[in-house]
């Protein structure tokens, strides 16, 4: 089971904070797929047409950010914490 | 000082509280919430995460512009119209540090810190991204 947090508007769309569970050897971008399903929004939401995660949007693992060919292959380990956010607009 | 917080910010003790014989200029910067059309603006934060990167920042600035003291307070929660949103305040020997390094932790800030803003508008909200 993983975790994954979102913010600001993406938050609207999947929620504050949502647990998946995964199969073993998932990857993030795996994860985020479930998450698209669960919540039966448009995959574009968080991927482009080539499958992969929109540029603008930001994928943390634990913390850390992600880039775009770690959000694809980095397996998952159970209790891991998965963050996305929208571009800032602090300031 | 660097910090996230929903009150407002007590800028003239700030630059009370940074003067020193050891320094030669001051760099203010004060973010304020503009009129473009909205009722108010509403300000969101992943908390640790962004008091880390401004700290991260400010020791960047630190270092790369010889600034003495930074002092960088960010206001989340809903803001109104001329409200403070953002006040950076820098001190250097010389101006050019100070104006420099002001300046760039404002576009850091912006570029990097995961604080989102939302238009309050009469008819319902919009977020900026």
């Amino acid at each position: 089971m993983i975790t994954i947090r979102s913010f600001a508007r993406l938050k609207e769309v999947f929620g504050e904070e949502k647990q998946c569970s995964v199969s073993e050897q998932s990857t993030v971008a795996d994860a985020l797929m479930t998450l698209i399903h669960e919540t039966q929004v448009p995959a574009s939401t968080i991927f482009n047409d080539m499958g992969n995660v929109h540029a603008h949007l930001i994928v943390m693992l634990n913390k850390k950010r992600l880039t775009q060919a770690a959000i694809m292959e980095q397996v998952l380990s159970d209790g891991d914490e998965i963050i996305l956010y929208p571009p800032v607009s602090g300031g | 000082m660097i910090t996230i917080q929903k009150e407002d910010v007590d800028i003239l003790r700030l630059i009370q509280d940074a003067k020193s014989k050891h320094t030669g200029a001051m760099s203010l910067f004060i973010g304020t919430v503009r009129d473009d059309g909205i009722e108010a603006l509403d300000f969101e934060c992943h908390l640790d995460i962004a008091e880390e990167n401004l700290h991260e920042i400010a020791d960047q600035a630190k270092e790369s512009f010889h600034l003495v003291t930074v002092d960088i307070i960010h206001r989340i929660g809903t803001l109104s119209l001329t409200d403070t949103i953002l006040v950076i305040l820098v001190t250097a020997g010389h101006r050019k540090e100070a104006i420099e390094g002001c300046s760039w932790i404002l576009e850091r800030i912006k570029e990097t810190v995961p604080i989102w803003k939302k238009d309050i508008l009469k008819d319902g909200h919009h977020w900026h991204d």
